[in-house]
């Protein structure tokens, strides 16, 4: 019964050239940020690669740094509260116009999609000039509530997707039984698009942490983020500071989407 | 809450006047008025797009009317919340919660009342008793077939003992075997609960072999309400006639006084409307009969066009005359199919009187 062709041995060598390519391609892609990580580890003063020798001189005078590990707190509570005010507000607009009668669902969706279009520094400077009338730059509300502008889209797609596959008469179902609508949504609803709320607020919170082009116009001085703090560092002097921060950030998100994936396999193995 | 339910208790009645839902300009529901006995098993029957989802989720609550009352017993529920008005709600699609197991699925309701542990884990043993899936509680929705996701659907809809019980079109996704079984199920489950129930189907089959009574509905009005047997036997209308069994409606001849078709004189047992125009003819209320014409039966000459073995029964397809075709059913056994003339062959089909049913095109 079996044919020659899903042989394996055979049809391995055969796909050797695109395994060849799939590898280029990963290295293509991976090489400038893994070739940050061994960078970091040099005790020179410059970058430099491959290191001489091993230390970790630069992670102990970036801890050492009040600037830097305070840009990295700003950085972290922006992230998070992104997640907070993005997430909610996301899932809400996603829900709100999955079952939404109205014709301007339509529009008001493409409207929330914009800042995902629009190029950021566009946003940024809009954002800006709001903030100034507002007295909001250099504040932490301000970038929150900028990142959340940007993290929006992100959560909106990613749930309407969820939403897609759900079934609605599920809610109605909760409802009939006696459940209220907030009820029937947090026990029966959110539940079941658990992966897609997952996912999106690890999107919103990587928009946030490493958004750049805003921050530079709306957090500055004591309220710079790490992205911030780094971009405008690089500029007088490139340090394997700047090397060894890459690397913790690398690894943070690295366990971030580890933990994602990690979650979403989870639900799946209960559902099944 | 009792659990002592295995006698009954009388489900609430439910009054609907002149309830109107439009879509546009379109009306799904056109003044609708119906009265529902506490306990009794209703249904609504009409094609698609007639308006009984638009019905049913009117009662539950689920789309708001633009006018008209609705009432359960004497409480006014035209604007109440559907989870304030104790409602089972079967769909067809089951909408069991797939991250619950079949005892969590059925313990929703319960829970949302919070009714304390032991009372929980009694009443959900009971509901699944009733719909015969003990120890079925811990498995997971996926581990279901069809039917058992059916019945844990049902379990949830009345563990709480609500009372009003909706189902719409619930045992549609089912095999034929499984449906009919099913529907005496739930029959049963009818009548040991006692509780109003409003059944959507547009298999008349169903409808006719489920209910107290139907409603037919047809483009968002009730076109008749009756007792399956009143409907079948005596269609307020063309519309019911044809679509409540099967039936071939040849048209009376136009402005006589006494109903005639094509010139001869049609017998009934009782005197037909004045606005009656078509006779119905059933295949099984419709027979073969020879040449001499009994005094008690409208005959119709054709010719006998094509004859289908149906297993239970022969259906003959005879052509008349002027062209309609009539449809007879006949008895398989040897003695009937050695009876049956050839294809092609003059034959005369024979209505009895007491069986002539005369209906105008639209109700009084
Ligand atoms: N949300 C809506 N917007 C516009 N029209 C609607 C809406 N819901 C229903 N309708 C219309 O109302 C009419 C009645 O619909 P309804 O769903 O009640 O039909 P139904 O009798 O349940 O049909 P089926 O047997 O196919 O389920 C249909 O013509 C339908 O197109
Ligand atoms: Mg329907």
């Amino acid at each position: 019964m079996m044919d020659m062709d899903s042989d394996p041995t055979v049809s391995h060598l055969r796909r050797l050239w695109l395994y060849l390519y799939c590898l280029a391609v990963a290295i293509f892609l991976l090489a400038p940020i893994l070739v940050v990580i061994p960078m970091s580890f040099s005790p020179s003063e410059f970058l430099e690669f491959p290191p001489s020798s091993l230390s970790l001189r630069w992670y102990q005078s970036l801890f050492n740094s009040p600037e830097w590990t305070g840009a990295a707190i700003i950085s972290l509570k922006a992230a998070v509260l992104t997640v907070l005010v993005a997430t909610p507000l996301g899932i809400a607009a996603a829900y709100g116009l999955q079952y939404s009668e109205m014709g301007i669902a339509k529009l008001v969706r493409s409207a929330l999609i914009i800042p995902l279009i629009v190029p950021v520094i566009i946003v940024a400077i809009g954002v800006f000039y709001l903030f100034a009338r507002l007295n909001l730059v250099n504040t932490l509300t301000g970038l929150v509530l900028a990142h959340s502008v940007l993290a929006l889209p992100f959560v909106i797609v990613v749930v309407s997707a969820g939403l897609q596959r759900f079934d609605i008469n599920q809610e109605l179902v909760a409802r009939s039984l006696g459940a209220s609508r907030v009820k029937a949504f947090m026990t029966v609803t959110l539940p079941q698009i658990r992966p897609s709320v997952m996912s999106a607020a690890l999107f919103a919170f990587i928009t946030s942490f490493d958004e750049v082009v805003v921050a530079l116009f709306v957090s500055r001085g004591p309220s710079s983020t790490l992205t911030r703090k780094m971009f405008t560092s690089l500029r007088d002097q490139v340090s394997p500071a700047i090397a060894a921060i890459s690397t913790i950030l690398i690894l943070t998100t690295f366990l971030l989407a580890l933990a994602a994936l990690a979650s979403a396999r989870g639900d799946k193995q209960q559902k099944s | 809450m009792t659990s002592d339910k295995q006698t009954g208790k009388a489900g609430v009645p439910i009054t609907i006047r002149q309830l109107v839902k439009t879509y546009g300009n379109y009306r799904a529901l056109d003044a609708l008025d119906l009265d529902i006995a506490g306990g009794e098993f209703l249904t609504l029957l009409g094609p698609s797009g007639s308006g009984k989802s638009t019905l049913l989720m009117a009662i539950a609550g689920f789309i708001r009317p633009d006018s008209g009352l609705l009432q359960f017993g004497a409480t006014d529920v035209t604007r109440l919340e559907p989870h304030r008005r104790n409602i089972g709600v079967v769909f067809q699609n089951y909408a069991l919660f797939p991250h619950m197991t079949v005892a969590q699925n059925v313990a929703y309701p319960l829970k949302l009342r919070n009714a304390d542990k032991s009372r929980i884990d009694e009443r959900v043993q009971w509901a699944l008793a009733l719909v015969k899936l003990e120890g079925f509680g811990d498995r997971s929705i996926h581990q279901l077939s069809g039917g058992q996701r059916q019945r844990v659907a049902l379990a949830r809809a009345v563990v709480f003992e609500p009372s009003v019980l909706l189902m719409d079109e619930p045992l549609s996704a089912l095999d034929k075997k499984l449906r009919e079984h099913m529907q005496i199920e739930i029959r049963r489950l009818h009548e040991k609960l006692g509780v109003t129930t409003i059944y959507v189907t547009h298999d008349q089959r169903e409808a006719l072999t489920m209910s107290d009574r139907i409603a037919v509905i047809n483009h968002g009005r009730f076109a008749q309400i009756g007792a399956p047997k009143a409907l079948y036997e005596k269609p307020a209308s063309r519309f019911v006639a044809e679509f409540i069994g099967d039936a071939t409606l040849l048209p009376l001849d136009a402005g006589q006084k006494q109903p005639t078709f094509r010139g001869r004189a049609v017998k009934t047992k009782e005197t037909p409307q004045d606005n009656a125009s078509y006779i119905v003819l059933r295949p099984e209320k419709i027979r073969l009969v020879g040449k001499e014409e009994d005094a008690g039966w409208n005959c119709f000459a054709g010719t006998l066009d094509d004859i289908v073995y149906q297993g239970e029964s022969v259906l003959l397809s005879v052509r008349l005359e002027g062209g309609e075709t009539l449809f007879l059913r006949q008895p398989t056994d040897q003695q009937s199919l050695a009876a049956l003339p050839q294809r092609n062959q003059p034959v005369e089909v024979g209505l009895h009187a007491n069986d002539t049913l005369i209906v105008p095109e639209e109700a009084a």
